[in-house]
């Protein structure tokens, strides 16, 4: 802790880093004269002062700079792995995602599929007619999005469905981008 | 354009012989910076790489406005005191640091003292360390890197009334331990300056 000093302004003017004016350095030294701790806390920091009057610099180990190469290429080699793994994480966790979210969807559609005879009939005339396959395929999932464009779930689904692909998308970019990067660069 | 600027241009476009240019060229500063302020030479190495890996990840958002080695420092200032708050350093008693003082005894060789001076410099190394992380900083760019107030405010991101007020607390307290550490400890002109008051 710093002593609080009683001997005011001296104090401030002994520990203070710039030059006094002419007039507060006579009144300094008349103080000195009288003041032992005064004395002592100016000597101490006029040693000090002179000690650092030509600092010495402290200079490394040789080699320091290709030791820090050598760490930075660590370091990008170290990020690098942690960004494939937190790529490949992020993959998983999205695919995971996308199969609940299928199975939710397939479930809710299939639970609800009585609800609309006329995709039934679309479906049941495609397995039937498939010389109309086509055609009757366009019009059954015209059906089932008109059907369900109303359902809460279903458009839940289908957006964060969407959003997953999205980010699966950019992270399996991510990831592939990270994997033809050189080491070094 | 100045080597600097061609290096540092470089290294941000990936060149690693242009940021070992650098390094070269900035280590000094910034390992005596770390050395003086964490006391102990493989914890300053340690230190100063971890600045320049620092440095060099953050390249991009260097401002060339900006003195490359001030802010150079600034990032070893700060990754100190982190190393400091971690270590948990609070005020040693300069006589307990004295006797504990591995670096100085085990490692002489990678300071670049005269035997002449050894003594001095280790009594300064001693003071510094009986300071709180700020004040040991300020008090290092102050007089070993002759920066301005202005200038330290900006290494150490505050303001420059707080840097005079670092400065006068730092100095206070090494005038405090000067006068606590026991005279045989001290370097010689000290003590013999003392006695002949």
């Amino acid at each position: 802790m710093i002593p609080k000093h009683p001997c005011t302004p001296y104090y401030e003017w002994i520990v203070q880093d710039a030059p006094l004016s002419p007039e507060q350095q006579a009144r300094l030294e008349a103080h000195l004269d009288q003041c032992a701790t005064c004395r002592n806390n100016y000597q101490a920091l006029q040693q000090f002062d002179a000690l650092l009057s030509t600092p010495l610099y402290a200079s490394p180990p040789p080699g320091f700079a290709d030791r820090v190469l050598v760490r930075l290429q660590t370091y990008r080699a170290q990020s690098r792995n942690r960004a494939i793994l937190g790529l490949s994480i992020g993959v998983a966790i999205d695919t995971l995602i996308l199969f609940i979210l299928t199975l939710i969807w397939a479930s809710h559609f299939f639970t609800q599929l009585h609800n609309f005879p006329l995709l039934i009939d679309h479906l049941s005339r495609t397995f039937h007619y498939l010389g109309d396959l086509t055609g009757t395929l366009i019009e059954a999932l015209l059906a089932i999005v008109t059907g369900l464009a109303h359902n809460p779930t279903f458009i839940l689904c289908l957006l964060i469905a969407l959003l997953t692909f999205g980010l699966n998308f950019v992270t399996g970019l991510g990831l592939y981008t990270w994997i033809r990067q050189p080491i070094n660069r | 354009m100045s080597d600097e600027t061609l290096w540092l241009e470089q290294a941000r476009n990936g060149d690693d012989e242009a940021f070992c240019k650098l390094v070269r060229a900035y280590q000094r500063p910034v390992y005596n910076l770390a050395y003086r302020m964490l006391g102990d030479p493989y914890e300053a190495e340690d230190a100063a790489q971890e600045a320049f890996i620092r440095a060099y990840t953050k390249l991009s958002s260097y401002d060339p406005q900006r003195k490359f080695v001030t802010w150079l420092l600034s990032i070893t200032a700060h990754h100190c005191i982190d190393r400091l708050r971690r270590r948990r350093i609070q005020f040693v008693d300069l006589e307990a640091i004295s006797t504990n003082n591995r670096s100085a005894e085990h490692h002489p060789a990678q300071l670049e003292e005269s035997l002449i001076h050894r003594e001095d410099q280790r009594f300064i190394q001693d003071l510094l360390q009986t300071l709180p992380p700020h004040h040991r900083a300020v008090l290092t760019l102050r007089y070993w890197y002759d920066l301005s107030y202005q200038e330290i405010a900006e290494v150490m991101g505050t303001t420059v009334s707080a840097v005079k007020s670092h400065l006068h607390r730092a100095r206070g307290a090494i005038a405090h331990a000067i006068q606590n550490t026991p005279a045989e400890k001290r370097p010689f002109g000290l003590s013999a300056q003392e006695e002949s008051l």
